[in-house]
């Protein structure tokens, strides 16, 4: 049965965003406040895996920027094609984490009891393409000194984490082989011991001429962005994995009808005929304001559920 | 005057306290804002003036966002709220629910007044179409590429028809989204050619900051572009260090790349870094431009302007910069005799 979750940062409302600018005292119980109502939005609306919707994350690799020993915060640097800026990771010598970043900044306790709940992070290519390297010697030495890390983060979290999910941004976006071989080696030593389901989520590129290298990654569901790739690309693919149909578009305010994306998933189905399918936005959805998210998260609901209906 | 190492502002001043005080206080009438806006226009043309600079306007007194302020003042776009550009400022974005259409010159009274209280020459900053597209939420176009070329024919070039009639002779269109997606080159041309197509009589620059890709995404595509003029910005990428050898001056690689196009325009050479408080001293800015005269040749193919807008300082450290700026051309102009 189809399945649905969000991925990354959800965007603030208009209230924290207030709170924010004037740096409330009291910011971290608004933080708290509104993770909780996110979170029962998410339950709400039926999606299989609760997220924290890392709302008091100033980017997607900030926790990391700010606490890993040998990284210091770095000069404001555009997040890919946006206009969204995050801080550069500066790496001035060996990068080191004593496993405790993550769970301290994800607030695993506010999701519903016994439901199955989910982690974001950036792969290790990607964290590496987004820092300024001045001591490994080259990116790829980086990437691998990240997946130690990630390795030792993800192990310090509760054991009931049910999927992980790497967002790999710049991974979708480089036709090299020799770097896409290099990525799935550090994926697979960030996971090593990882129970929980393995998500790979390729999004801001068109990963059609380099999906047969990324169906043999050590992940169970692959993600493909839908918004940014032609479906017919992936004409005569033969897709092995799972597969998180990233068809909701999460820079884009027009909000899709469940049946819309019914309809699409439907076609997704049959050209690349995937052993499953779960329907995902493209991307984080902090680049439209929370009131779209919040109706974007209730087509997702509302698509997952009909397409259960019809047997998907 | 001699036309080399003209200077000039790009656009924005840090609005002063009591006009954000005035605009935000409920109690204030529109007479009473629109004082206030009047008031800190001038003030800011005098702050240029004696400051030194060669070419001026009002600092976008009566602009709340260079995005934000045009985007309400065009038919068929919705504000839909506020996204993070980083940490925690915000920008609002509008969604493009309809047709695009021109409501009248939203640039036309600020024109009007600069132009009777300015005694310099004047520049008037515009958003340009393809930045107004990407910032944008595409709700009611089936492609980007439509809607950039109906805001530039249908919004854009009758503003800035009616802004030449009024007796505009500088228009500098703001395109910091320009080489954001690199594959849009064409569009951006197409609807920069667009905005500007059978207007004549008038400078046209293009202002682009925060190339990701150093502006190698402009050419071949610019080529096509009827531009005269490239404001860009150099210093946030350029060393502190004095000096004109290449390997100091890393800030300015790219201009070997405009130099080599041929094109023969202006290029409008950012030397000041806009998100810095440390004010660069004008040896610091001498050898910037020296640098510059050295790669393109031709001093009067260079003007000299900050990166960006210089909002994001306070009032006295943006004087004290563009202060430095014409000091340091003034050496740069004693050193190659053009005094």
């Amino acid at each position: 049965m189809a399945k649905g979750w969000i991925s990354g940062i959800y965007p603030r409302s208009e209230r924290l965003i207030e709170a924010t600018r004037r740096q409330d005292p009291k910011l971290s119980r608004l933080f708290e406040e509104e993770k909780r109502k996110i979170i029962r939005q998410e339950f709400d609306a039926g999606l299989d895996f609760m997220t924290d919707p890392l709302i008091d994350w100033d980017d997607i690799l900030r926790p990391f920027t700010e606490n890993l020993g040998g990284v210091e915060i770095g000069a404001l640097d555009r997040f890919y094609e946006n206009n969204t800026f995050y801080r550069r990771p500066l790496v001035l010598s060996e990068v080191k984490s004593r496993g405790h970043i993550l769970s301290s900044a994800i607030s695993n306790t506010l999701f519903p009891k016994k439901k199955a709940w989910k982690v974001d992070l950036l792969d290790p290519y990607s964290m590496a393409d987004l820092s300024e390297n001045r001591y490994y010697r080259s990116k790829e030495e980086l990437m691998f000194a990240y997946s130690k890390v990630l390795a030792k983060e993800l192990r310090g979290l509760p054991s009931n984490l049910a999927l992980v999910q790497f967002n790999a941004p710049s991974l979708a976006r480089t036709k090299d082989k020799d770097t896409i071989s290099q990525a799935k080696e550090a994926i697979r030593m960030a996971t090593r011991g990882i129970e929980a389901t393995k998500c790979l989520h390729l999004y801001f590129g068109n990963i059609s001429s380099t999906l047969p290298q990324f169906l043999d990654f050590g992940v169970d569901i692959l993600g493909i962005d839908f918004i940014n790739s032609d479906l017919q690309s992936f004409q005569g693919t033969t897709f092995t994995k799972a597969l998180a149909c990233g068809c909701v578009d999460a820079q884009n305010t027009r909000i899709e009808r469940p049946s819309e994306i019914v309809a699409f998933v439907t076609r997704v189905v049959n050209v690349l005929n995937p052993k499953s399918i779960s329907v995902i936005p493209n991307t984080d959805l902090e680049f439209i304001p929370q009131p779209f998210a919040r109706k974007k998260v209730q087509a997702i609901g509302k698509a997952i559920t009909k397409l259960g209906d019809e047997g998907i | 005057m001699n036309s080399s190492l003209l200077t000039q502002e790009i656009g924005s001043l840090r609005k002063p306290k009591w006009l954000v005080k005035t605009l935000r206080e409920k109690s204030s009438s529109e007479e009473e804002r629109e004082k206030a806006r009047e008031d800190a226009a001038l003030l800011n043309v005098v702050l240029l003036e004696k400051a030194g600079l060669d070419i001026v306007y009002d600092g976008e007194a009566r602009r709340v966002e260079m995005y934000e302020y045009s985007a309400k003042r065009i038919k068929g776009m919705r504000f839909s709220g506020r996204v993070r550009s980083w940490d925690a400022k915000y920008y609002r974005k509008a969604r493009c629910v309809g047709k695009v259409g021109y409501t009248g010159n939203y640039h036309l009274d600020e024109f009007n007044f600069v132009r009777d209280r300015a005694n310099k020459m004047i520049k008037v900053p515009i958003t340009g179409a393809y930045t107004i597209a990407d910032w944008s939420y595409n709700e009611a176009y089936a492609t980007k590429r439509e809607l950039a070329l109906d805001l530039a024919s249908n919004v854009l070039r009758p503003l800035v028809r009616d802004l030449v009639e009024a007796g505009a002779e500088f228009i500098q269109v703001d395109e910091p989204a320009a080489t954001t997606h690199p594959h849009e080159m064409k569009l951006v041309v197409d609807s920069f050619n667009e905005t500007v197509r059978e207007i004549s009589g008038v400078k046209f620059g293009i202002h682009i900051c925060y190339s990701g890709n150093n502006y190698e995404a402009l050419f071949p595509e610019a080529l096509r572009m009827k531009n005269h003029q490239y404001a860009l910005e150099f210093a946030n990428r350029d060393s502190w260090e004095l000096g004109r050898r290449r390997d100091v001056r890393t800030g300015y690689k790219a201009l070997d790349m405009f130099s080599s196009q041929n094109e023969n325009k202006e290029i409008g050479l950012g030397v000041v870094d806009v998100h810095v408080d440390r004010v660069e001293s004008p040896q610091l800015i001498r050898d910037r431009v020296l640098y510059a005269v050295d790669v393109v040749g031709d001093p009067s193919l260079i003007h000299v302007n900050p990166d960006c807008g210089l909002r994001t300082r306070s009032r006295e450290i943006a004087f004290l910069k563009l202060s430095n700026l014409v000091k340091g051309v003034l050496l740069a102009k004693t050193e190659l005799g053009l005094l």
